[in-house]
């Protein structure tokens, strides 16, 4: 992309010269350093999940109230307000069950 | 310096607790000290190194602890692979072949070039330089069967761990890295698993029946100018080329072609064959050697008896059909012979040697020679049964033997490479045999349970042989089959309980073959053959259960037991390790028959799959206020017919919207002013696109001529301005060339047994008419969306479980009446009206409650204005007057008899 030298405004190429549109200056064509902003491609795919979407959880014992099962996901979230102590979730592994302990 | 004291008990104690330790530590010291007793010296010494470490260990506030462990979850597909050695199974263009993964992938990323993605190389294969054919690997489908599918990625890396050697208990091998993944079954349904989980007794498929590869067809005669170089040997067809003018490749000078074409030499050269250049006994060999039985029979032979010099070829045997075959080949090959017997060796022997330097030639490279290299050659696996039968029976005639005590038919070689190309032959007409390798010598045995099927598809030429291997096919009618610890069925879940169950047959018969998850294919077999009789007997029908049987039974693969999983070294530090990407279920098939997984692609966003859906009280006050745009509104579109993972990509891809930007690289030169789009082939691929499916929606809505030449597109904008060439770039990447335009994104989740899309952006009516959508179980998260589409019930029904699961989701348990109240009042009306004052507070007749809830004055000034009457009908206003409510005690109202 160049500029004229006379009155600053952008060269376009027209019939193979560099020519300003408003005051008429034409140039030569030069080495030709195109300017060319190239965008790749977005590569895309859909993702396919297989395994439960709890699986990355962390477990722990716990005993849920539906099936028995003595093993459950766990999480920590802070419900309350800041001064208060976190609410845990557990989500059964078997039967997928999600209760909350506070105290 | 103190005197020497015997260090007692109460010493101990006293010295450790006179230590400023946790007391846990002194305890822990005291325990140890009295079991040890040491003397004096001892014992300052130990309690000097106990408070050293002690104090080493402590921390100071602020001082840095541990490692916080962190697991990349996008690992794409590093550290699961092959090396480079290892044989894989592929068609190339020209049938089945067995090559090398390494060398493959090597000369495919040099073919195709690689991209670095995550420290491997990756490439997309095109089409190969033979037949245009692209590469294709026999994979393992979801319902056991082997079909052809196309590779779609290879990739290399090099690998710096061990790698891992399983053994099964047929005699295969396999090795690839501890991540490298293969698959079991469990539960009928076939998955991956990672090779580092895989333990002995585990089993893992491999292949016994390999159906013919797509190409195969195209191999019905050997093309001998592959083996035999036309710069080396003359080529009738090439002199025919060079009278005609065309271009040719001879061995010999411009002089002696001159020569050749006057026909002024001492040998003819016939178009269709092939002659050594000094040519003195008229020797010729077909250029297009015809892949027949005889031809099959003789290249059997050569392995199994056969040697070589450079002037013939030899092949030793006493039997005198034998030799006539031999005879018989050199015979139709217009080929001269001599005989001798010869006496060395432990036998007296007979040699039938053929005269021919091309033969020879063609041989050594292709079969190779001396007993340890020689091999099976690479056409053989392409080649049709005919003749690969009949080059098993050669070879067996020659080196095999019929054990009627064993009840096998063994060969043993000391070519590795021999035996394994026999084994994999063998698979190609569905018979598996079993390996078993010591130091120098491979030994090969098919059991007599497959006697049958060998007399059927090769069969002896030898007399004894043929009548041995008569006596055991009737042994093996007569006898039943003993057990076979090698062909077993396995993974198949309860399903054999269940169908004995459903047709009275008692369940102890299947019940250890349940507990084991394993069964031998004959024993499947007798049920399923048991559970047809007792269906007839009972007069119902069950032809679902015996399908699933059937499939069982003549699945093309065998589940073999691990027996042994060995470490091993890696070949050499950072050498490559290679993987393929298939198409499908994702497995290939390595040259000994074991089929093996691949998970890279699964892996490569596992991070980033999980669609942000709002929870909690932002999403129950969304739903309560009849929002008309959620913030995440979430299309669950279910699939019709069959769900397997290729059809939700096919509908996951018709869908999703996809644009240029995705297809391809954008590249706008600003001062020709010109926008070139170079197209990714294998994007194309991938979302079933063909050019013109592409360039059609471009010209309809750009209204700009696209030139296209090849994969580019180049456009340019109507007006010359650079104005206008920008607005034509953002005009390009706004058309919808497939897919539906709301919805970016769509990510598939395997829920339970069939695969279910998700997606970011919401379009009902759009993707109820998209083929492969379920139109009665597909839903969006919108209320207002599901009103528009299914009526005001479905958007009650949405509302409800919206609700429901966000409380659910949260652990809180609400009883559904509640909702089922709020969901009520929201859409008695027919349509979905918010709880707050646009909606159902706003609609109440009181202006009491009206004014109460929300915008107070104004109600109040605009009942005024109006005159408007509060009947003080409801709760609020009867509290805010201080009356009794309406309900209860207030649900009476006194009048005075009169």
């Amino acid at each position: 992309m160049e500029f004229c030298p006379e009155c600053g405004s952008m060269l376009v190429l027209k019939d193979g010269a560099l020519t300003c549109r408003r005051c008429g200056f034409a140039k030569e064509r030069g080495e030709g350093r195109s300017v060319i902003s190239v965008e790749q491609r977005a590569d895309k795919t859909i993702a396919v999940l297989e395994g439960g979407s709890d699986a990355g959880m962390p477990t722990t014992r716990a005993r849920c109230d539906e099936c028995g099962n003595d093993t459950a996901y766990w999480w920590l979230r802070q419900l309350r307000s800041a001064d208060e102590s976190e609410t845990r979730f557990f989500r059964c592994t078997k039967c997928g069950k999600t209760w909350r302990e506070y105290d | 310096m103190s005197a020497f004291v015997t260090v007692t008990a109460k010493i101990i104690e006293e010295r450790v607790n006179a230590l400023s330790l946790p007391p846990k530590i002194k305890d822990l010291l005291i325990a140890e000290l009295l079991d040890a007793m040491p003397d004096e010296e001892q014992l300052d010494t130990i309690i000097a190194r106990v408070m050293d470490g002690y104090v080493n260990a402590g921390i100071e506030p602020c001082e840095p602890v541990g490692v916080v462990a962190a697991q990349s979850i996008g690992e794409p597909g590093t550290q699961m692979s092959l090396p480079a050695d290892e044989g894989v199974l592929v068609d190339l263009g020209s049938g089945m072949e067995v090559v090398k993964i390494g060398t493959l992938v090597d000369d495919l990323i040099e073919q195709f070039g690689g991209t670095e993605v995550n420290g491997s190389e990756v490439c997309m294969p095109g089409a190969t330089e033979r037949n245009g054919a692209v590469l294709r690997v026999p994979s393992l489908n979801g319902s056991g069967k082997i079909v052809w599918k196309r590779v779609l990625e290879c990739s290399r890396h090099r690998n710096d761990g061990k790698l891992l050697e399983l053994t099964t208990r047929s005699g295969r091998k396999i090795r690839a890295t501890p991540h490298h993944s293969y698959v079991i079954r469990e539960n009928g349904i076939i998955k991956p698993i990672a090779g580092s989980k895989l333990q002995q007794g585990d089993r893992i498929p491999v292949a016994r029946n390999i159906p013919e590869s797509p190409t195969a067809q195209t191999c019905t005669a050997l093309d001998l100018s592959e083996y035999l170089p036309k710069d080396e040997y003359w080529f009738g067809s090439e002199l025919e080329k060079a009278a005609c003018g065309d271009p040719y490749t001879v061995p010999v000078a411009c002089v002696q072609l001159e020569n050749h074409l006057n026909g002024d030499v001492s040998f003819e050269l016939e178009e269709g064959f092939v002659y050594p250049v000094q040519n003195h006994g008229n020797a010729r060999i077909p250029e297009f050697a015809p892949l027949d039985s005889l031809f099959g029979w003789f290249i059997g032979a050569y392995l199994a008896e056969g040697s070589t010099a450079p002037n013939y070829t030899a092949i030793s045997n006493m039997d005198c059909c034998y030799q006539e075959l031999v005879r018989e080949f050199a015979g139709s090959w217009n080929l001269t012979f001599n005989e001798y017997d010869n006496f060395r060796g432990f036998a007296p022997g007979h040699d039938i040697r053929i005269n021919s330097t091309l033969l020879q030639r063609f041989l050594v490279t292709v079969c190779g020679k001396g007993s340890h290299n020689k091999k099976v050659p690479d056409f053989a696996y392409g080649a049709p049964d005919e003749f690969i039968g009949s080059l098993l029976r050669g070879y067996f005639d020659g080196d095999g033997n019929v054990s009627t005590e064993r009840k096998v038919i063994r060969i043993s070689s000391c070519s590795h490479e021999l035996i394994d190309g026999i084994a994999l032959l063998l698979g190609r007409l569905g018979i598996l045999a079993t390996k078993n390798s010591s130091d120098r010598e491979h030994l090969l045995s098919i059991p007599f349970r497959y006697a049958q099927l060998f007399r059927e598809k090769v069969g002896f030429g030898l007399q004894k042989k043929m009548a041995a291997l008569d006596t055991l096919c009737t042994l093996s009618e007569e006898q039943g089959k003993p057990y076979d610890a090698i062909d077993m069925v396995a993974g198949f879940g309860t399903v054999l309980e269940d169908i004995a169950t459903g047709l009275g047959i008692p369940m102890r018969i299947v019940h250890s073959a349940t507990l084991r998850q394993y069964i031998g294919r004959r024993a499947l077999q007798r049920f399923r053959d048991r559970c047809a009789i007792a269906a007839d007997e009972k007069g119902v029908e069950i032809p679902a259960e015996l399908a699933k049987l059937d499939a069982m039974i003549d699945e093309d693969v065998i589940w073999d037991e691990i027996v042994s999983i060995k470490h091993l070294d890696a070949p050499g530090e950072g050498e490559y390790v290679y993987d393929f990407s298939v198409d499908g279920l994702e497995t290939f098939i390595t040259s000994e028959g074991v089929v093996t997984h691949n998970t890279m692609r699964t892996f490569h966003y596992a991070g980033v799959a999980e669609i942000n859906v709002t929870l909690g009280l932002p999403r129950l006050i969304e739903i309560l206020d009849a929002r008309k745009n959620p913030s995440t509104p979430v299309m669950t579109v279910y699939l019709t017919g069959g769900s397997s993972k290729k059809r939700a990509q096919e509908v996951a891809w018709s869908i999703q919207r996809t644009t240029i930007a995705d297809l391809g690289e954008i590249a706008t030169d600003r001062v020709n002013l010109t926008i070139t789009v170079e197209i990714d082939e294998r994007a194309m691929y991938e979302r079933n696109l063909t050019l013109p499916d592409i360039i059609e929606p471009l010209e309809a809505k750009l209204k700009v001529p696209i030139d296209v030449s090849g994969y580019t597109l180049a456009l340019r904008p109507k007006e010359d301005t650079l104005g206008s060439l920008v607005q034509l770039g953002r005009n390009l990447k706004k058309v919808l060339i497939k897919g539906i335009e709301n919805i970016p994104r769509v990510v598939i989740q395997k829920d339970g047994s069939e695969y279910v899309l998700y997606t970011e952006g919401t379009a009902l009516d759009g993707v109820l008419d998209i083929e492969g959508v379920d139109p009665t179980r597909t839903i969006s998260n919108h209320p207002g969306e599901m009103c528009e589409v299914f009526g005001i019930e479905a958007a009650r029904n949405s509302i409800m479980n919206e609700i429901m699961s966000t409380l659910r989701e949260q652990g809180l348990e609400v009883n559904v009446k509640h909702i089922m109240l709020a969901s009520d009042m929201m859409t008695c009306d027919g349509e979905v009206k918010q709880i707050g004052r646009h909606g159902l507070s706003g609609e109440k007749a009181s202006i009491l409650a009206r004014a109460a809830f929300e915008v107070t004055v104004n109600h109040l000034i605009d009942a005024g204005m109006r005159g408007e009457v509060d009947e003080l009908d409801g709760v609020t206003e009867n509290v805010i007057v201080g009356q009794p409510i309406r309900l209860g005690t207030g649900d009476v109202n006194l009048i005075v008899k009169s």
